[in-house]
């Protein structure tokens, strides 16, 4: 799993694997569980994401429960269509903040 | 396809041919991209519409992930047996697997649980998605265990131009 991050206010985590699911759920979690500082304001960019499966969109929960948890913000950006059908199937739309690219994510974050 | 055009425009019944593809994977988590990548590669080389591609490679990565978490209890070193039929325009996947029975009437009581959906406070079970995400985006899938082996069939219609 490889992540890189940017930004210093708020911090966009690019996910580069092409699949997040079964087989790599766990490194991803490991991965960015030094993000979930107090206060922390996290945008997750999921722009080279192509595959997402439960054990994925698990993974991604249980970072929103984390952040919830640290007093820190998740919210999603990029989504191509194959992984916005599997947030549309199990509505997860509902639950995570998601915006079309980072520039919009970060400017939702009050300065 | 099931239908070719004569010299006076006539169409023309013809059986329908089966074409079956079997692939193996062992037992790990990490190993089921390549199912997904043999099943993209023969999906939209009939033209299958990206769409309809994806939706039977989640199906088939939630079942084979299943039979390696579950049945197989995540240890390495057994197979899972992928068997690819296209007959027209319907798909059909054969996902088997040496594991213990699963035990039917747990299988069947997942299955025709009520989907858990998120709800907006994210009280979303982190596990146990798979079988319900699988049997909402293909037309049918059933169990069954013959020679000591369970197997999983999905079908899905699909679009071929």
């Amino acid at each position: 799993m490889t992540i890189s991050t940017t930004g210093t206010d708020v911090v966009v985590a690019l996910i580069q694997d092409r699949a997040l699911d079964a087989g790599n759920s766990r490194d991803f979690r490991s991965a960015v569980e030094c993000l979930f500082k107090p206060g922390a304001k996290l945008v997750f960019d999921l722009s080279e994401l192509e595959f997402i499966d439960s054990t994925g969109i698990g993974a991604l929960v249980s970072c929103l429960r984390q952040a919830h948890g640290s007093e820190a913000e998740i919210r999603l950006c990029a989504l191509n269509q194959p992984v916005q059908a599997v947030f549309d199937l199990v509505r997860l739309n509902r639950v995570f903040e998601i915006y079309n690219n980072s520039a919009e994510a970060i400017d939702s974050y009050p300065n | 396809l099931n239908r070719v055009t004569g010299n006076e425009g006539v169409a023309i019944s013809q059986p329908l041919n089966r074409s079956t593809v079997r692939l193996s994977v062992e037992s790990k988590l990490d190993q089921v991209w390549m199912v997904r990548a043999s099943l993209a590669g023969i999906l939209n080389d009939l033209k299958v519409p990206s769409r309809e591609v994806f939706l039977i490679q989640l199906a088939v990565s939630e079942i084979v992930s299943n039979a390696i978490e579950h049945g197989y209890a995540g240890h390495p070193g057994h197979r899972v047996d992928v068997a690819v039929h296209i007959t027209g325009p319907e798909v059909s996947v054969d996902v088997t697997d040496d594991a213990p029975a699963f035990p039917g009437n747990e299988m069947l009581a997942r299955l025709q649980e009520q989907a858990n959906d998120a709800e907006p406070d994210g009280s979303w079970p982190i596990r146990g998605h798979g079988l319900q995400i699988a049997r909402r985006v293909v037309d049918s899938l059933k169990f069954s265990r013959s020679g000591g082996r369970n197997c999983v069939t999905l079908v899905k219609q699909v679009s071929i131009e």
